[in-house]
């Protein structure tokens, strides 16, 4: 952990601290899936289009942004690593970042969830230092890294990673902008901007900056597209900030959701009952999903084409828990998301 | 055990005949629509008497599943008015469509107006378990993922006994 409570953030002072850094970036962009993955996948078929699209993607660019964190990481000789037991949290759990100011838990949709995922990617104030005690924001835990780059990594000092170990657009495709190639500390502070950018956007605009980046079109960061579909209403082109959405509204239907009972634990279940064993088999297969994007990410590229397939198939599974009632109360199982060792 | 509740014993029985656990048909999301199609083309008394056939061939505590299939193949497989409901529940759990009853049961047993061969949804068609059985996706739905068809299949979705080695019959040899 980079801050413990109460601690003012040590500056990175070296290349072991700086790779312990990043990490733990991977982590907390990690961090984030599974909640949004529970509440997009409870939505169901066919219904909240509008929503779904806007965590969907979200979600993709959550991924895109563990991708750019991996080649930072890579780039400066790192080795991510997605398969170590603490990998995925303990939900619920605190931001891995974070000042304990909120936890996130795995829930179906609803406003409980979208507001957690407001606080989540909540923006800091322009240009704020990291704060005494925690970072805030995920945009304060980027500064810090990013000025232990430019300490540690001086004249592109220790930029000695395999070429062949950055993942580009050939393996990485279906959205949220393109990986970035990274060998200098520019390239590095570039990728670490866009997941910032990403997330809370660019300063006092709800844009996400991609428009400038990717060129794509102008694109709402994160914590605005959750702010439409907590409020009901699109932001138009004018908007801002402080103006709030003023376009039309997005239609949001709270109940076409399945009643997935938070945080589901496979230990909810007496050991060998179905319930228990499709519990576990969906750990099982997310590990082998973590297993793949973890090669993909230490050299075999290829492998992400097999993690692509096995996150749809993680999809399926996780619709199948949704729709399984868990007892009488009327609520279902879910994805539980907790480790499984590799033997097993 | 099923208990008096049909909706308990149309899973009992769908689990016995088609080789899948009740959580598993509870997964595909589709019990519910199954079941009022069911009771929407097939008297109720007649349904009841299914229900009926279905209890007592899971009574007892802790039955064996042998057993009870057992008794399910002369209750229900051997009785000619109950025999064509069970091939229909199983086609609509696996291949997600309702074929029209024998003409000879409509004559004997009534024919209702939808009792006709159709898919029962557009949803049903995604999670029919033929897919599972096979390992593969429904066309159009589900969609794997590019490449997914250059890896080897999914063989742990299918059900347990796809899992076990064939036994191979011993050929004679020639004298």
């Amino acid at each position: 952990m980079p801050a413990e409570p109460g601690k003012i953030p040590a500056p990175i002072r070296n290349i072991r601290e700086l790779h312990a850094h990043l990490q733990t970036a991977l982590e907390v962009e990690h961090s984030t899936i599974p909640p949004y993955l529970c509440a997009l996948y409870s939505i169901k078929d066919g219904l909240n289009l509008e929503a779904a699209e806007l965590i969907r993607s979200v979600v993709m660019e959550e991924m895109l942004h563990m991708i750019l964190v991996a080649n930072v990481l890579n780039a400066i000789d790192g080795k991510p690593n997605l398969t170590h037991a603490k990998f995925v949290p303990h939900y619920p759990a605190y931001l891995r970042h974070s000042n304990r100011a909120f936890v996130i838990s795995l829930e179906k949709f609803s406003p409980t969830s979208v507001d957690t995922f407001l606080k989540i990617e909540r923006p800091g104030k322009a240009g704020a230092p990291v704060e005494r005690g925690e970072y805030a924001t995920l945009g304060q835990f980027y500064q810090h890294i990013k000025k232990g780059l430019k300490d540690v990594c001086k004249a592109n000092k220790y930029f000695n990673g395999k070429a062949s170990k950055q993942i580009t657009s050939e393996y990485y495709y279906g959205g949220g902008g393109d990986p970035i190639r990274v060998s200098n500390v520019d390239d590095a502070c570039g990728a670490l901007d866009v997941i910032t950018d990403q997330g809370e956007g660019i300063r006092n605009s709800i844009t996400d900056g991609d428009h400038q980046i990717f060129h794509q079109g102008k694109e709402l960061a994160h914590y605005f597209r959750f702010k439409e579909i907590a409020l009901g209403r699109y932001y138009t082109g004018k908007d801002t900030p402080k103006s709030g959405p003023t376009g039309t509204a997005l239609p949001v239907d709270w109940n076409g959701v399945y009643n997935m009972r938070p945080n589901p634990k496979t230990g909810y279940y007496p050991q060998g009952t179905d319930l228990w064993v499709k519990s576990r088999q969906f750990c099982r297969a997310y590990r082998d999903l973590l297993a793949r994007l973890e090669d993909g990410m230490n050299g075999q590229p290829e492998r992400l084409i097999a993690a692509v397939a096995g996150m749809y198939d993680l999809k399926y599974k996780a619709v199948a828990l949704m729709k399984t009632p868990c007892d009488d109360s009327g609520m279902t199982a879910g994805p539980s998301f907790e480790y499984v060792p590799p033997n097993e | 055990m099923a208990d008096s509740n049909p909706m308990e014993a149309f899973l009992s029985l769908s689990a016995l005949l088609t080789g899948y656990t009740k959580t598993d048909l509870l997964a595909t999301g589709l019990a519910g629509q199954y079941y009022d199609k069911l009771s929407s083309i097939v008297d109720e008394d007649i349904c009841g008497a299914l229900w009926t056939a279905t209890r007592e061939a899971m009574k007892g505590l802790g039955i064996r599943p042998k057993v009870a299939e057992r008794r399910i193949r002369k209750l229900v497989l051997s009785n000619a008015m109950l025999a064509p409901l069970a091939i229909n529940i199983i086609a609509m759990w696996y291949l997600s469509s309702w074929s029209q009853l024998p003409q000879a049961w409509r004559s004997l047993y009534g024919a209702k107006a939808n009792d006709v061969d159709h898919v029962i949804s557009a949803e049903a068609y995604q999670e029919g378990l033929v897919w599972q059985a096979i390992g593969a996706h429904p066309q159009g739905a589900k969609q794997q993922g590019y490449g997914a068809w250059g890896l080897p299949p999914p063989w742990k979705l299918s059900p347990p006994w796809k899992r076990k080695k064939p036994r191979l019959k011993r050929r004679r040899r020639a004298a």
